[in-house]
């Protein structure tokens, strides 16, 4: 019962589900296509509703904390997370209190996010600077070179190296580039057809424990 | 059956103790000395090896001839062989005894009670015809009081009845002690008492009983040395100065102190003496034991032979030989002879006997010897007077007069410290291993356990060794970091040093890149020449191509993060869509889409009104490619965002049902999944629709190959991107591009000038890592 429970039915949804949609794809049925789609909206659902389970796991987990260290940082997420809820459901439902939504939104979250996006390219910069001072590789070489390309060619001086690196800076973008990202868009087209043949038929289960 | 002698009861044959009084029984039959295996009483020749039991005597018939067994007498303890034989059977393995007793034991099973042996019963004297009573007593008149309790009741006698020698067995003779002054019987001269009389056993007790050795002396000069049984000979001691047996004349023996039952025996014996005595060398140990000190030279080594070879009695002065005793005395040292009847049985032999004892036998199990039968197994038929033909011989041989054969003694039980002292016949008992546990603990004689099956077949005892190599040196490693002293790694100034190199660096960063921040801000910085943006033109010729009122369908994936930079290059292209009267229907895969929409559109379309009939926000989709591929099917099934009213009641969403109804799809990313999702989906749901995208800088990279393949229209890229398209629409911010652009432009060089100092550094200075 439990092996029925725990493998057998998952797996046999899981199959099924995926078989009907991948059908609706193939086939112009128009009840494949219709089951294709009731399917897709229960996936949305479903996936609507992990963003309740992670909200709420997300005040559990940081309640928890409240004895350990750093637990002022967990009590402000969990005093913030419920304040946005909070502001965020009354703006939905209250069309006069829209306007306390929106100056949540543009004069907190916008601030903040920017701000973390800012210390993102400080990072990015320092990393390079210790990559290139610690390591001795040819992949380093190269990396300094095609950053080197990429900074300078995007915003050159044309007193200094005029248009040759903006020239230089597009061939690089346009072929090595390109060729390194065509090169990762097809390894993710074929993994992401084996992960799809080996959930149809069973081998993966990642919805199983 | 087994008649108990105590009680009379019939006990089972193989009853070791009587059923009725508890008694010990005797054993039941001649053991074969070859194999060991008990035979019926009588038997010549032993059952299961054919071994002749009994030495054969002159009287022996032929061979070959079986002898024939007598019938069995019932009531008393007889042998029911004929006299004679039985007679040179008995005095042959009295040798044997003596020759023997020293190495063997006898059985506790043979181990008689303490009453006289059945053979030595019937010896009683009786009168021709008079049937053999051995259970009624006769009067001992001469015997101590301590043997007429063994004996029983007897008659007083007159002292003078005891005189002549040959009426007083001469073996009990010597129990008679006078009560003389100590003499050494070497002084007795042999003339008058012959050294032959006084019996040799009793002899052995006068070298260390000296005090009473006198006594024993007197009748000694009665007794000659061949009265005495061998095996009781054995019991001399050979230190005695006195026992020179061999010199003794056997002529001076008279032939009437002989007891005529004990003759019997004589005549048989001689031929045999020779062969069958044993020699001095093969003494037995416990005769010599008995034998004390070496003797001085001169004297035998050991007791005599078992012949009849008559010993030259010692010289015993006749004035130190004590005259007999009245009836009734005891002498002292028969006193002290004389067993204490309390406490145990051992206690009944006197101290001396005991030293000279081999064995420290209980009293209780001295025994007759084994060939001294007690009970026939076959049940003895009532006819009880008759008896035996051996019997009858020795009747025969008795004389008329039993005063005068046996001085008025009546076979009496043999003292028990005289049985103590009579050699027996020592069977090896083998203790068999006592099973402990199992469901047979308890029981003797089982088979024991194989060494095959006790042992482990395969598991051999490991052997404590020594710890190996590699095993000391862990512990001595492990030793030698636990006596290390525990030392707290203080900073090195070297990591100092790097910790605020570090600090430099990462200090010189932030500066760099607040100067490309505040720099533009202070002054223009014209050194910066105009970007370029391939794809831009492409895009602005698609949107200048829309025809007015087509609906355009927004995929708005960016939210607060990247809305400086998305901002600034969403917002041109918006712009030209709006220019364009193109209706807008915004959808996002991420929650903070609709809401960074609202606010660039804020600053876009301030009339409501026209908001709502130029704009559709259709809000957060879930499910990422799920959501797309769903919403892109059912776009008027969902809610406007700002609103809250259906899709399909917004004006922007007139004949709007799915993707196939827009006349283009603008992808505004700034992750690089998104823009794949919705190329993606839209492909496989719309071919043919065209797409075009306003990308993030990190978006670029995976926007190109989609571009070179045709399956995104036009896009425009970054900061730059939408510098260049702003350019080309000329919406008026033209300055706040040309701000960010030198921003951009400053930070990108500072970027490159630190990796290049890095590489220097690394290069001139620098570790390897």
């Amino acid at each position: 019962m439990d092996r029925l429970m725990k493998r057998i039915l998952p797996a046999s949804v899981a199959m099924g589900a995926g078989v009907l949609v991948l059908l609706g794809y193939l086939l112009p049925n128009p009840l494949l296509t219709t089951v294709q789609g009731e399917l897709i909206r229960w996936a949305i659902i479903v996936a609507a509703f992990a963003f309740i389970l992670g909200f709420f796991n997300i005040l559990r987990v940081h309640l928890g904390r409240s004895r350990k260290s750093g637990r002022i940082y967990s009590l402000m997420l969990v005093l913030s997370a419920l304040g946005s809820l909070g502001l965020t459901t009354v703006a939905l439902l209250l069309p006069p209190f829209r306007v306390l939504g929106d100056w949540w939104f543009r004069y907190v979250l916008s601030p903040l996010q920017a701000t973390v996006a800012g210390l993102v390219a400080f990072v990015l910069v320092v990393a390079l600077f210790r990559l290139v001072r610690h390591r001795r590789e040819a992949g380093v070489l190269i990396f300094l070179i095609a950053a080197l390309i990429v900074l300078l060619g995007t915003l050159p001086v044309p007193a200094l190296l005029g248009d040759r690196v903006v020239a230089l800076r597009t061939w690089w973008m346009s072929v090595p580039a390109m060729a390194g990202m065509r090169g990762l868009l097809i390894g993710v087209g074929l993994g992401t057809l084996l992960i799809g043949l080996r959930v149809l038929i069973g081998a993966d289960r990642p919805y199983s424990d | 059956m087994i008649y108990c002698p105590k009680c009379g009861t019939a006990n089972r044959q193989g009853s070791k103790f009587c059923n009725e009084c508890g008694s010990p029984l005797p054993a039941t039959g001649l053991r074969c000395p070859t194999c060991g295996a008990l035979n019926p009483v009588g038997n010549v020749y032993c059952d299961r090896c054919n071994t002749r039991l009994i030495p054969p005597g002159p009287s022996q018939p032929p061979e070959g001839e079986k002898p024939q067994r007598p019938a069995p007498i019932k009531g008393i303890s007889l042998p029911s062989v004929p006299l004679e034989e039985t007679a040179r059977d008995r005095f042959s393995e009295l040798q044997d005894f003596a020759a023997e007793a020293g190495g063997k034991g006898v059985a506790e099973e043979e181990i008689g009670p303490l009453e006289l042996p059945s053979w030595l019963t019937g010896v009683e004297p009786a009168s021709p015809g008079e049937t053999i009573v051995p259970e009624e007593p006769s009067p001992l008149l001469e015997a101590p009081d301590w043997l007429q309790e063994v004996i029983g009741p007897v008659e007083p006698s007159v002292p003078g009845e005891l005189t002549p020698a040959a009426e007083v067995p001469d073996w009990l003779r010597g129990l008679e002690a006078p009560a003389a002054p100590i003499a050494p019987e070497e002084a007795a001269p042999a003339a008058e008492v012959p050294a032959a009389e006084v019996p040799d056993w009793l002899r052995g007790l006068e070298a260390p009983a000296a005090p009473i050795v006198p006594e024993e002396a007197a009748p000694a000069a009665e007794v000659p040395a061949a009265e005495v049984p061998d095996w009781l000979r054995g019991l001399e001691s050979p230190a005695a100065p006195i026992v020179p047996e061999e010199a003794a004349p056997a002529a001076e023996v008279p032939a009437a102190e002989v007891p005529d039952w004990l003759r019997g025996l004589e005549s048989p014996a001689a031929p045999i003496a020779p062969e069958e005595a044993p020699p001095a060398a093969e003494m037995p140990d416990w005769l010599k034991e008995l034998a004390g000190p070496t003797p001085p030279e001169g004297t035998p080594a050991g007791p005599p032979p078992f012949t009849f070879e008559e010993p030259s009695p010692p010289p015993v002065p006749s004035q130190e030989i004590a005259p007999p005793l009245p009836p009734g005395e005891i002498s002292d040292w028969l006193r002290g002879l004389e067993p204490v009847p309390p406490e145990g049985p051992s206690e009944r032999v006197p101290p001396v006997i005991l030293d000279v004892s081999p064995r420290a036998a209980p009293v209780e199990q001295a025994t007759v010897p084994p060939l001294v039968l007690e009970e026939e197994e076959e049940a003895l038929p009532a006819t009880g007077v008759e008896l035996p033909d051996w019997l009858k011989v020795l009747e025969g041989e008795q004389p008329a007069a039993p005063p005068a054969d046996f001085g008025g003694l009546v076979p009496a039980e043999i003292p028990e410290w005289l049985r103590a002292m009579q050699p027996r016949e020592e069977v090896a008992v083998v203790e068999e291993p006592v099973e402990s546990e199992g469901l047979l603990a308890g029981l003797r004689g089982l088979l024991p356990i194989g060494s095959g099956l006790d042992m482990p077949v395969t598991a051999k005892p490991v052997l404590p060794q020594g710890p190996s190599p590699a095993t000391v040196a862990r512990a001595e490693l492990l030793q030698g970091l636990l006596s290390r002293p525990l030392v707290i790694p203080r900073a090195v100034p070297r990591e100092t040093r790097r910790q605020s190199g570090w600090m430099v660096v990462r200090l010189l960063v932030g500066l760099a890149l607040i100067a490309a921040i505040i720099a533009p801000m202070v002054v223009r910085l014209p050194f910066f020449g105009q970007p370029a943006a391939p794809g831009a033109d492409m895009l602005f010729t698609m949107v200048g191509q829309l025809p007015p009122n087509t609906p355009v369908l927004v995929a708005w994936e960016y939210g607060p993060a990247e809305a400086e930079e998305m901002d600034r290059v969403a917002g041109p292209l918006i712009d030209h869509l709006l220019r364009q009267q193109a209706r807008l229907v915004l959808v996002s895969t991420r929650m903070e889409g609709p809401a960074s929409a609202e606010a660039l559109l804020a600053s876009r379309l301030a009339d409501t009104q026209e908001r709502l009939q130029r704009i559709a926000n259709l809000g957060y989709v879930p499910g990422q490619a799920a959501g797309v591929r769903e919403v892109i099917g059912s776009l008027d099934s969902r809610t406007e965002a700002s609103t809250g009213l259906p899709a399909a009641q917004i004006e922007a969403m007139a004949g709007v049902r799915s993707v196939a109804d827009v006349g283009m799809v603008v992808v505004l990313a700034a992750q690089p999944d998104d823009l794949r999702i919705w190329v993606e989906q839209v492909s496989t749901v719309a071919p043919g629709l065209p797409i075009v995208g306003a990308l993030s800088a990190r978006a670029e990279l995976l926007g190109a190959p989609y571009i070179s393949a045709g399956q995104i229209r036009g896009a425009i890229s970054g900061l730059v991107g939408g510098a260049v398209y702003e350019r080309q629409l000329d919406t008026g911010r033209g300055r706040e591009y040309e701000y960010y652009l030198t921003s951009l432009g400053l930070a990108q060089w500072a970027t490159a000038a630190l990796a290049v100092l890095g590489a220097l550094i690394f290069v001139f200075g620098g570790r390897k890592r």
